[in-house]
């Protein structure tokens, strides 16, 4: 799982490319926890281009990171994913909680 | 005896011509004219004779003619009451075999209709039943419909909304559980933090207690070298030795203690992992095999819909032929009828027959057969005449004629 982030003005992005799982677990959050703790920033932007698998443990990555984002008035939006991932995000009932492009 | 009196009538006009002939003509002589006349005359004569002998015989051959006729009578009322009888017998036996027919028409009739009226139920029955059934099947439709058992009736729809509920569910608290783990981990990131900054107090601390042994070190040392004046001080300096050992011992175990701590809360992860980790593709094939069946679900309710909408019309076209075939069976009243006027018109046939036969000829003078055998046939006349006005209503068997009901 490789994870790169960026920065444009007040949008951030992180790209994630391989397997969304467990074991990316300490990458992701030190990632996401860095790029909140920079400031000013109101929207977030997961690319899930990358990503080709992804199970329960990334969703329960990505509810936490909301629940902080939230705290901090920071919208999520989960994009570019690929068909099966976008499944799995529609039967996690993800549209209602995150902003799916 | 026709031939002789033809003979002797030709000898007579033949004297007769030729007599009258001769006197005109003149020439011929007296005597072949007188002649001739008395042949004619002697013709004549021989004529008469045979004439009368003629009639004698005629007069023995009517009486034996008379005879005949008498016997030929009695024959011929003899012959009649053997038919009168004969024809009884068989009229009687016809009306027997009639009314066992009418009988049979009435039994086999009756049995029909009710095995059609029967069979209508049936059907109408069978209906009715696949009506229920199919009815149960899509009450999901209307929740206040239950079966017979006073139970909520369980429809297929209904099965495959608990099914996407309880899937719906089931991937809910999936997602929980496992953001439910990663908090855990993330806790348990910052216990192994915090174990850190322990581990490097600890490191102070040993340094200090290494410092402090040093310094006990030195201060015996010391004590020695001031002799017997050190020696108090030199027991201090030992028992802070002692100290810095027994806080070296502490940190080490504390160390070790914290080394267990750290297997566990790694341990402690590996379980997470397993729980957290769980592959959402089973809810993807759920979901795809709930919609599947949902799909065959709403075929088999489309295909149930098509088979009950034919079986109605079955089922109405069965009860409209049945209904008919009643109706049509309602021919056996006809039929019966026309069987009591079939046997009131043997009844009348008989009385015809036994009327003729009892005609009562005595009291009439036998010897006037003319009139005698005109009024048996007078009176036969008068008989047929009579039974012609027996009520017996006429029926036009035209099949056009017969008025089902």
């Amino acid at each position: 799982m490789q994870i790169t982030s960026r920065t444009l003005n007040n949008e951030a992005t992180l790209s994630l490319a391989g397997r969304f799982d467990f074991n990316t677990h300490r990458d992701f959050r030190n990632t996401y926890e860095a790029v909140l703790k920079t400031g000013g920033i109101n929207k977030l932007t997961i690319d899930l281009g990358g990503v080709d698998y992804l199970d329960s443990s990334a969703l329960g990555m990505l509810l936490l990171l909301n629940e902080k984002a939230g705290a901090a008035n920071i919208k999520i939006v989960l994009a570019n994913g690929q068909p099966n991932v976008r499944q799995i995000l529609e039967i996690a009932n993800f549209h209602k909680l995150f902003n799916i492009s | 005896m026709r031939l002789r009196q033809l003979i002797l009538s030709l000898l007579i006009v033949l004297a007769v011509l030729a007599g009258l002939y001769l006197s005109s003509t003149a020439s011929a002589s007296l005597t072949l004219k007188h002649y001739l006349i008395v042949v004619a005359g002697f013709a004549a004569l021989m004529l008469l004779q045979s004439r009368q002998s003629a009639s004698e015989a005629e007069e023995i051959r009517s009486e034996s003619t008379d005879q005949q006729l008498d016997s030929l009578e009695r024959d011929f009322d003899a012959l009649l009451n053997i038919l009168n009888e004969e024809f009884s017998a068989q009229i009687q036996s016809t009306q027997n075999e009639l009314d066992q027919l009418r009988a049979m028409l009435n039994d086999a009739i009756q049995k029909l209709i009710g095995s059609f009226t029967g069979m209508e139920s049936t059907t109408r029955h069978q209906h009715d039943l696949v009506i229920q059934l199919t009815s149960q099947q899509a009450s999901g439709h209307d929740p206040n419909v239950t079966n017979h058992g006073g139970q909520e009736s369980i429809t297929f729809e209904d099965f495959l909304q608990d099914t996407t509920q309880t899937l719906n569910m089931f991937v809910d608290n999936t997602i929980d559980s496992s953001k439910l783990g990663m908090e855990l981990v993330t806790k348990m990131d910052e216990i192994n933090l915090e174990m850190d900054k322990i581990r490097k107090i600890l490191n102070e601390v040993e340094g200090i207690a290494s410092q402090t042994n040093l310094l006990a070190l030195n201060a015996a040392i010391e004590a020695a070298r001031a002799g017997e004046a050190g020696r108090g001080f030199a027991v201090v300096a030992d028992e802070v030795r002692k100290l810095s050992l027994r806080s070296s011992e502490f940190s080490n175990e504390i160390r070790s203690h914290m080394g267990d701590v750290t297997d566990s809360v790694s341990k402690a992860e590996d379980v997470i992992h397993k729980i957290s980790s769980k592959d959402m593709n089973f809810a993807l094939q759920s979901k795809q095999r709930v919609g599947d069946m949902v799909a065959r679900v709403q075929d088999i309710n489309a295909t149930m819909k098509t088979v009950v909408q034919e079986l109605a019309i079955a089922t109405d076209k069965v009860e409209h032929d049945v209904h008919t075939a009643v109706t049509s069976m309602q021919f056996q009243d006809l039929a019966s009828q026309l069987i009591t006027h079939s046997m009131s018109r043997q009844q009348a046939l008989q009385q015809i027959l036994s009327g003729i036969v009892a005609i009562d000829t005595a009291h009439l003078d036998q010897q006037n057969r003319a009139a005698h055998w005109h009024y048996k046939l007078e009176e036969a006349r008068a008989l047929i005449e009579r039974t012609r006005h027996n009520p017996v209503k006429q029926v036009n068997v035209d099949a056009g004629d017969i008025e089902l009901f």
